[in-house]
């Protein structure tokens, strides 16, 4: 299920004349971000609550002065406190019990701006932008 | 192509070392194959390999699943005194490693020979 999202992010970021590199970054956040929404959104919501076709995770990439800006959204259980927990440096992720959480550090780490909308029972988007060098 | 294989071969001039395999890995690791690769990998350090070799030239993409699995074998395999070493990333991958600063956690290495000689080097148990 990934690999064709991954496909898509990097044959347009391709398409836009993003460098290799920025290709490959880019490639590599919008599996995190979809990582993150299969992982987590509908864990916490019973099937009934649902109809069948809710469980969609949304994809939109525009692009616009010179940034490529990919919207992951979903309509899951959202989470608390208006944001994501997320590690902050690699000393805080390598004293860590179980290596997890390096997916939102990586995004911040290889997009210019990430912002993330999340509130309890409304669902999640992350947002990143990245600029053409 | 399939998503992710591998095959896993004894390291002959490690023979001396009955505790040493190489995998061979294909493919790509994200949150979906990165279960078959722990799990095999797994299999074998609990079977008495402690020191593992990843020949990932052969490996086209990573995620942060599959970094987040080769941290749990390295540490793992430290605290067995064993070795984890990975061999010939492909440009793309060793860049999604370096720009997260994981080539200074990970040991690489661009030969079996060079693979071997820090297997050797390593801390004795």
């Amino acid at each position: 299920m990934l690999k064709p999202l991954r496909e898509f992010a990097c044959g347009v970021a391709q398409a836009l004349g993003f460098t290799e590199q920025q290709v490959n970054e880019i490639e590599i956040c919008v599996d995190e971000a979809c990582t993150n929404a299969i992982e987590h959104a509908y864990v916490k919501t019973f099937e009934r609550d649902f109809a069948n076709n809710e469980k969609d995770i949304y994809i939109e990439m525009t692009f616009m002065g010179n940034g490529l800006t990919v919207r992951v959204i979903d309509h899951g259980c959202g989470a608390e406190g208006g944001t994501h927990p997320r590690i902050r440096s690699l000393e805080e992720y390598i004293e860590r019990d179980q290596f997890r959480g390096l997916g939102f550090y990586l995004m911040h780490k290889y997009m210019d701006r990430v912002t993330v909308h999340t509130s309890p029972g409304r669902g999640t988007t992350i947002e990143m932008t990245k600029f053409r060098k | 192509m399939k998503a992710f294989s591998f095959t896993c071969r004894e390291t002959p001039a490690l023979s001396d070392a009955a505790d040493c395999a190489t995998f061979d890995l294909r493919g790509y690791i994200d949150a979906h194959t990165v279960i078959e690769f722990e799990k095999t990998v797994n299999s074998v350090i609990e079977a008495g390999t402690h020191c593992i070799i990843l020949d990932i030239s052969g490996l086209s993409y990573i995620s942060s699943a599959g970094i987040g699995a080769m941290m749990g074998l390295t540490r793992k395999l430290n605290q067995l005194s064993g070795e984890l070493i990975l061999l010939n990333p492909t440009p793309k991958v060793y860049a999604i490693l370096d720009g997260l600063g994981f080539t200074k956690i990970f040991k690489i290495a661009n030969s079996e020979n060079e693979a071997m000689e820090k297997i050797r080097s390593r801390a004795p148990a």
